[in-house]
């Protein structure tokens, strides 16, 4: 798969989407703070229009789906609500395994000052017919 | 940290989520933007080997993430690194459980192991998160 780069893409953290979020991944409909951004939110700019190649290309490349197998994230400074932001996304090959792939996005404010990083490592899986 | 904080090593939880429905993986894919059809069509799902459709990844990482917020709730998560050892199909109920292995002298910083558990008892994904007492910790 060829590596790819994205960005930086603007984009402003949304009360509502993050409200939305935040219930679709509440523990017992426990939805935390108004005003916390969840830390795995901004796994949605992964599929953030501007950034669509990154994902959807592999996800039809040659009959395979990639599936999550690994990711981390890190902060420097907490996500606000309201606040904008630039985020760039990497894509490239596993250095060993073929059917492996990486996604490196850096998250910065808009004074260029690094926020968070993530890091998602997915396999292809091939889809085939199932035997019946 | 308070008073009643879990002593470093004790287990803390498990909390339990579920069953994960097809309504909720559905509602996540809305919110995520993600639309990788081997979490939404079961023959997809079918046509990469597997039984049905597995719930997102990412949304159980978010779930790690909550528990890890109600289990420390007065600290923060500075990083969460998740590992996949098991799908988890839809339909399944998860539980999640925290263990704090290290805090430092100051208590600004502890790191807690969670681990997340399919229905069947399997572990699905072991994860660890750094916690932080404030956004200034967040810089070290």
């Amino acid at each position: 798969m060829a590596e790819l780069r994205i960005g930086p893409i603007e984009a402003r953290i949304d009360r509502d989407q993050v409200l939305a979020y935040a219930r679709a991944t509440a523990l017992d409909g426990c939805v935390p703070g108004a005003n916390e951004v969840p830390a795995t939110f901004p796994a949605v700019w992964l599929w953030h229009p501007a950034a669509a190649g990154i994902l959807a290309e592999a996800a039809n490349h040659a009959g395979r789906a990639p599936v999550l197998t690994a990711q981390r994230f890190e902060y420097r400074a907490p996500l606000a609500i309201g606040r904008g932001y630039r985020f760039e996304i990497e894509r490239f090959a596993d250095a060993v395994d073929p059917d492996v792939f990486l996604i490196e996005a850096s998250v910065s404010d808009l004074d260029g000052r690094l926020v968070a990083v993530f890091v998602a490592t997915y396999r292809l899986f091939d889809l085939l017919e199932p035997l019946p | 940290m308070s008073g009643s904080s879990p002593a470093p090593k004790a287990l803390i939880g498990p909390i339990k989520v579920g069953p994960i429905t097809r309504d909720a993986v559905r509602l996540f894919a809305e919110v995520s933007g993600d639309r990788n059809a081997i979490h939404l069509d079961p023959h997809t799902a079918k046509r990469a080997g597997l039984a049905g459709p597995p719930v997102y990844g990412m949304q159980l990482v978010a779930y790690m993430h909550s528990a890890a917020v109600r289990f420390r709730p007065d600290m923060m998560v500075k990083s969460l690194s998740t590992r996949f050892l098991a799908p988890v199909p839809v339909g399944d109920t998860v539980e999640i459980s925290g263990r704090i292995v290290r805090v430092d002298g100051s208590a600004q910083l502890a790191i807690m192991r969670l681990f997340l558990r399919n229905g069947a008892g399997t572990l699905a994904s072991l994860g660890e998160a750094v916690l932080v007492a404030s956004p200034a910790d967040m810089q070290a």
